[in-house]
């Protein structure tokens, strides 16, 4: 399973789940991360980190090490 | 009721419907940036009481109205992606809700404004607002945006799906208020809503290996994907639209990058220049005051009191107005059209490594210009860690105060030499250090501090871009009113007492002696500067300033600039006999400079101003916490005093030891 951080800019992919059970991890699913869910790779910041990402129709961004925590289907 | 009654059951006086006193309260929830705000501008106008809620530093805001002869109080709830709280500011909105909010009515009813452009991920927190125990109404805003991006929302599906009703509202045009304000005057005598078949049943076939938590959390949005799908029409696919097309120039590597430096000089520039003429004239308004009361009242402890403490305290508030305005102005305008978010996004990374958020990174620029607004604008900073570590930073950024110190010292006791090339000189060399030693220093404290007092799990960076759009003048002016406002009732009363203990304690004992002349006075006044608690204090501090090259008249220089690091050039003057100095006035400044290149160490012919002693006053200056009224903000913005106490400990201790590395780095390389 690959991670979300690894997801090149411009791939869409499906989320398969989000490891961890603390706040971080369940603001993730909060904000729409669910497993299923389509994920597109939008862009980075300049210097490389946070992710900008598009799903369920709007933008959102994280930072790398949170993107970490979300598998996506291959 | 018996007292064991009492505290079986929890204090609900405050959760029972005011229905009584005769005015309903209406909840305003709903997620950041769902145009909220401008809702509450279109019913309520402007906010009857903006505070803080009991023991917590998060914002009360709540309007008053009257619909058909109902009197109907609107509290605006923080912002809030979820109803299960991760901080402070999500833990009031249900507390709130929930009726556990101390001296808060219960509401009578719940409105959840929900962006129609974004629906499933704002209908996460109407799942949870349905199951409050409150009669909800959903309302829909953003719906022209929404339209012109070929998203349309079957508002009555929507509303049996929901179990509640649903309005649509675009508030700037006041389209479908009116309907709202019927619905609120009807809806406290509604039943709560039942949760919805389909929704209890998701949640009740909650992935049970899950922790239960993020089980509810994926159960919710398999309710939302089924509603989304039967009440969202979308006309056009994959159509790439303004606000994506806007998305990718700005947070483009390159274009991105040159907008962003474009815009923060833009903002920069304006808090330092287009506020000065504002400034300027607002100093003069006090001046005039000052004169006209200075002719009016007989001399004595009074008039010194009125014109030397009141007016100037009041005079040291007012004149932080310009700034603060201009700051607020630009940053509800980013953040009305969504620029504020895509900053941070930008500029994450760089602040991440020193333990601060892209976030900070407006509340630390501004404070270039000044603290005070820059500590302010960190209101912006939703997480609790970032924004304290901020505030607690920003008094480091080299201010515009202390540009007069700079610039006079560096062109009093800086050789005018060439550095390498021949346009680059030392005094504009050594101006630049100063302003890179606060930025080093504050990103030194940042990390240390993130990796020790502030230790603890990792904060996340989770957060929405929200689509371009135009900001909302309405809410615009509100945000500017609201930081003025603020500033002038919190911290602005206290500034001016803060003024007035300096005055008495610069003033007391007093020396009653006449002058005859000028001159005479100006040393008399040097003198009794010098018999004061003030002066004593810098006495009494010598052995502590020694090591920095300092005689006691500097110790008690910098004392005395407790009020504001500018002061330290007119109690120069006046403790150096000049009487009063105003630093622009050319004349004026050339005669401190002259006056202090002739000071010497009491009872010898040693001359108290060299270079090294000039470096270490500067590098002082740069990192001491000498401004009364910054504390003051730092108290007022995080709710307690032990910050304020922390940011002078911290400061002073650095000033001392960076003005003491100096020194004798200086006096040892035989400077």
């Amino acid at each position: 399973m690959r991670s979300l951080a690894k997801m090149p800019v411009g791939l869409t992919a499906q989320v398969a789940d989000v490891a961890g059970d603390d706040t971080t991890s369940l603001r993730l699913l909060e904000m729409g991360l669910t497993p299923g869910v389509a994920v597109t790779v939008v862009g980075t910041a300049p210097l490389g980190d946070p992710l900008e990402l598009e799903l369920r129709g709007y933008r959102l961004s994280i930072r790398r090490s949170e993107a970490d925590r979300v598998a996506i289907h291959p | 009721m018996s007292s064991a009654e009492a505290l079986a059951t929890p204090d609900h006086s405050t959760a029972t419907p005011d229905r009584a006193s005769g005015h309903l309260t209406v909840a305003l929830l709903g997620n950041p940036n769902t145009g909220k705000s401008t809702l509450f501008s279109a019913l309520a106008g402007i906010p009857t009481r903006i505070g803080n809620y009991p023991g917590v530093t998060v914002e009360e805001k709540v309007g008053r109205f009257t619909h058909r002869g109902q009197s109907i109080e609107l509290i605006d709830l923080p912002g809030t992606y979820s109803l299960v709280a991760k901080s402070p500011d999500e833990q009031v909105v249900v507390d709130v809700l929930e009726g556990q909010m101390k001296g808060v009515t219960r509401p009578d009813c719940v409105v959840v404004v929900a962006d129609a452009t974004n629906l499933a991920r704002n209908l996460y927190l109407v799942s949870q607002a349905l199951a409050v125990g409150l009669p909800v109404i959903v309302v829909l805003t953003l719906g022209d945006v929404a339209e012109a991006r070929g998203i349309a929302v079957d508002t009555a599906a929507l509303s049996a799906e929901l179990g509640c009703p649903v309005v649509s509202v675009v508030a700037p045009q006041r389209l479908g208020v009116g309907r709202l304000t019927d619905m609120l005057v009807e809806a406290a005598d509604w039943q709560p809503p039942t949760l919805p078949e389909r929704l209890a049943s998701c949640l009740a076939t909650a992935d049970p290996a899950r922790p239960a938590a993020a089980a509810e959390a994926i159960a919710r949005y398999a309710w939302i994907d089924g509603v989304v799908d039967r009440v969202v029409v979308r006309q056009t696919d994959h159509r790439r639209s303004v606000s994506d097309r806007i998305d990718s120039l700005l947070t483009h590597r390159l274009w991105g990058t040159l907008v962003f430096i474009t815009t923060m000089l833009m903002i920069f520039s304006s808090i330092f220049w287009l506020a000065a003429p504002l400034m300027d004239l607002i100093s003069a308004g006090i001046d005039a005051v000052a004169t006209g009361a200075d002719a009016l009242l007989p001399e004595g402890t009074l008039k010194s009191l009125v014109v030397d403490g009141v007016i100037a305290g009041v005079g040291g508030v007012v004149i932080f107005l310009p700034q603060i305005a201009i700051l607020f102005l630009f940053v509800a305008i980013l953040e009305g059209c969504g620029y504020l978010s895509r900053a941070a996004f930008l500029m994450d990374r760089l602040l991440v490594g020193v333990g601060l958020s892209g976030k900070s990174f407006i509340p630390l620029l501004s404070s270039f210009a000044c603290a005070i607004p820059g500590i302010m604008a960190a209101r912006t900073i939703e997480n609790r860690r970032d924004r304290l570590l901020t505030i607690l930073v920003a008094p480091l950024m080299s201010c515009s105060a202390r540009l007069p110190v700079y610039l006079l010292l560096c062109g009093a006791f800086v050789p005018n030499v060439a550095v390498g090339v021949s346009w680059l000189r030392l005094p504009a060399v050594v101006l630049a250090a100063m302003y890179a030693i606060g930025v080093v220093v504050a990103a030194v404290v940042a990390f240390v501090l993130s990796r020790t007092v502030f230790r603890g799990p990792p904060q996340p960076f989770v957060m929405e871009l929200p689509g371009w759009r135009w900001p909302q003048p309405a809410v615009v002016l509100e945000r500017v009113r609201e930081a003025a406002v603020s500033f002038l009732k919190n911290a602005g009363t206290l500034i001016v007492a803060v003024s007035i203990v300096i005055w008495a304690l610069g003033s007391y004992p007093r020396l009653e002696q006449p002058a005859d002349n000028a001159a005479a006075a100006a040393v008399l006044k040097g003198e009794a500067l010098r018999q004061s608690f003030l002066g004593r204090a810098g006495h009494f501090i010598e052995p502590v300033v020694k090591p920095l090259g300092w005689d006691w008249r500097l110790g008690c220089a910098a004392v005395a600039s407790f009020p504001a690091r500018e002061v330290v050039l007119g109690t120069l003057g006046v403790i150096y006999n000049l009487g009063d100095v105003d630093p622009g006035e050319e004349e004026g400044a050339s005669l401190l400079i002259r006056q202090l290149r002739a000071a010497t160490w009491d009872g010898s012919d040693r001359k108290v101003f060299t270079l090294p002693v000039a470096l270490s006053i500067m590098v002082f200056f740069a990192l001491c916490a000498q401004c009364a009224s910054t504390l003051v903000v730092i108290g007022k913005e995080t709710g307690s005093w032990v910050w304020p106490v922390v940011t002078f400990s911290y400061m002073t201790a650095l000033a001392w030891v960076g003005a003491f590395v100096t020194y004798q780095a200086g006096t040892a390389l035989g400077w």
